[in-house]
């Protein structure tokens, strides 16, 4: 009522003025759509937060569950009898990729954490083998502590040594997932070549 | 009023006046058609860092220092599982992970990856054991600190929790909830949708095994079908009308729209044992054989809520000061919505500042002399 007022004033106004006007029909349809959009919006939102809407949707998604369910054993059946290899196949291979890198994991882990234990064991070694000392020079302290900077030096070599095998693995598995995915592509592509044999990597 | 009526000198002015809104809103239209069909996403991710470790598919990030280190204790971030890890380092100027670098703090990040059908056995057990506490303990020993401070987000926060009650070594000295579901009755429509008769998550982590970033994104969008089916468009057409700048709308939707894909157990859990059976606040979340209990956690709590978040409501964030130990407990509000805690104006020049000053009073400051630092 208020616009329509209002509406009726500039009217008024531009008459006096001497001035044309007219309705912006793009800015009234913007206004309009904003205005339907938010009531929409809310009317929308509070139909889909209730109880009644969640019964319905689950019902589709359990109809619809029901139907994966059924497609994938269908799909399952064909791939076992299939040459090649399914989605399933690959994930295996995949999942002992991983098992063998939380191996290497581990043990990378172990390592460390004893090189850690060694290592404040001989801090506290040469804290004890020193009772009535107050202080020792750098020389002296290194020459005492020689032979047990030498065993963490060689378990230093052998880490590193460990490093260096994990990342050949790591880049080994790296190359074998490409073509694990590579070759999955190919056989999706290709489904119509049989293939007989697995690649050597994977076997 | 004044703009939906045109004026003029004359009808032939009028009718020019018309053309030129006409002509505008077909270059809106175009631009908007462009913007959606063809142009590229903004890039994210962009602080400079390095992979100290990895494992499967998930990354442990250490971000490069950008000004000198201040602080000894590290920060490690960790996000929920359906989203990709830019969400903590959004855009420069926007993360949070740059400003907490530039506050000096060390700053790390476990990346999930992108879950395929091999990670569908995943549980929370093995993202506690097998992921975050390897790398928590790998961030002490690079950050050669005895304590750490951990950032969780979303579903982020409440794995940190669960590892928290766990693990003693390497002390959590500090925890930050953004937006972190801890107790989950009352959890506003998720409460409605995900307790009622016929949604069996066991049914669908059965079917689907690996569930597909779909299905997350439908679940989150159909919280609000009109708003981000229809309105998120019809908010960049009006951007673009009014000559806006579209990049924000870019990374908000990319941010919003990019999920991955969820582990089926992980799924199970989290709708069964959290959403369903709130058994975290009842220390009823057995681990491998180890109990949950949340009065184990003794590190300082910094949660902050959004007011405006429909998918980690307030009180469900708030809850960790009830239920967890430890005394100092601080709790803030924000006006903002699930993302505002990590996007956007509110979270560059409220919460960012908030959440590195906090952590800045709870961490051991670096000194001159090496002595002082301790050794994991």
């Amino acid at each position: 009522m208020n616009q329509i007022l209002e509406m009726e004033e500039t009217n008024e106004q531009a008459i006096e003025n001497k001035q044309s006007i007219m309705i912006n029909p793009f800015k009234v349809w913007e206004k309009f759509y904003f205005s339907v959009e938010d009531g929409l919006t809310n009317t929308i939102r509070d139909s889909v937060h209730t109880q009644d809407f969640a019964n319905k949707i689950d019902l589709i998604l359990n109809s619809y569950l029901q139907h994966l369910k059924f497609q994938k054993s269908v799909v399952a059946t064909l791939m076992d009898e299939s040459p090649f290899s399914s989605k399933r196949d690959v994930a295996r291979v995949a999942e002992l990729l991983v098992s063998l890198e939380n191996k290497v994991d581990n043990l990378e882990n172990e390592l460390t954490d004893k090189l850690v234990e060694i290592e404040q064991d001989t801090v506290l070694m040469a804290q004890n083998s020193l009772p009535n000392k107050k202080s020792v020079s750098r020389e002296e302290f290194l020459e005492l502590m020689k032979p047990a900077l030498m065993a963490i030096q060689d378990i230093g070599q052998r880490l590193d040594s460990l490093e260096n095998l994990a990342q050949k693995l790591d880049k080994k598995m790296n190359d074998i997932q490409t073509q694990i995915r590579s070759e999955g592509k190919s056989t999706a592509k290709n489904s119509a070549i049989p293939k007989t044999k697995k690649s050597p990597e994977i076997e | 009023m004044d703009d939906i009526i045109l004026r003029a000198d004359s009808p032939m002015q009028l009718g020019e006046k018309l053309a030129q809104t006409q002509e505008k809103w077909g270059h809106t239209t175009a631009r908007w058609m462009e913007v959606l069909l063809y142009d590229h996403k903004p890039a994210t991710g962009l602080s400079p860092k390095e992979i100290l470790w990895r494992k499967n598919k998930s990354k442990l990030y250490h971000y490069q220092a950008t000004t000198e280190r201040t602080y000894q204790t590290p920060v490690l971030l960790i996000y929920a599982l359906i989203n990709k890890s830019y969400v903590m380092d959004l855009a420069p100027g926007f993360s949070l992970v740059e400003h907490l670098v530039k506050e000096g703090f060390d700053v790390y990040l476990l990346d999930w990856g992108e879950f395929e059908w091999e990670d569908r056995e995943l549980s929370y057990a093995d993202f506690i054991y097998d992921y975050i506490a390897p790398s928590v303990k790998r961030v002490a020993r690079n950050a050669q600190s005895s304590e750490v401070s951990i950032i969780g987000y979303c579903m982020g926060g409440t794995m940190v929790t669960m590892y928290a009650a766990l693990f003693a070594r390497p002390l959590v000295k500090n925890i930050v909830y953004l937006a972190a579901p801890i107790d989950f009755t009352q959890a506003g429509i998720y409460d409605v949708w995900l307790k009622a008769q016929g949604y069996d998550p066991d049914r669908i982590a059965d079917a689907m095994e690996l569930i597909p970033k779909g299905f997350i994104d439908w679940g989150t969008r159909m919280l609000n079908p009109m708003g981000n089916y229809v309105g998120t468009y019809t908010r960049l057409w009006h951007t673009i009308l009014e000559d806006k700048p579209e990049y924000f709308w870019k990374l908000l939707n990319k941010w919003a729209t990019d999920n991955i894909n969820f582990p089926g157990a992980a799924y199970r859990d989290w709708i069964r044992d959290f959403y369903q059976s709130n058994k975290l606040v009842k220390n009823q979340v057995i681990l491998r054989g180890r109990r949950v209990h949340l009065q184990n956690i003794k590190a300082n709590l910094l949660a902050l809520v959004g007011l405006r978040d429909h998918i980690a409501l307030p009180h469900q964030t708030a809850a960790a000061l009830t239920y967890l130990g430890g005394n100092d407990k601080t709790y803030l509000e924000y006006p903002v919505g699930h993302g505002g805690l990590i996007l956007g104006e509110t979270a560059r020049e409220k919460v960012f500042p908030v959440v590195s000053s906090w952590l800045a009073e709870r961490s051991i400051a670096i000194n001159d002399d090496p002595a002082d630092n301790n050794r994991p």
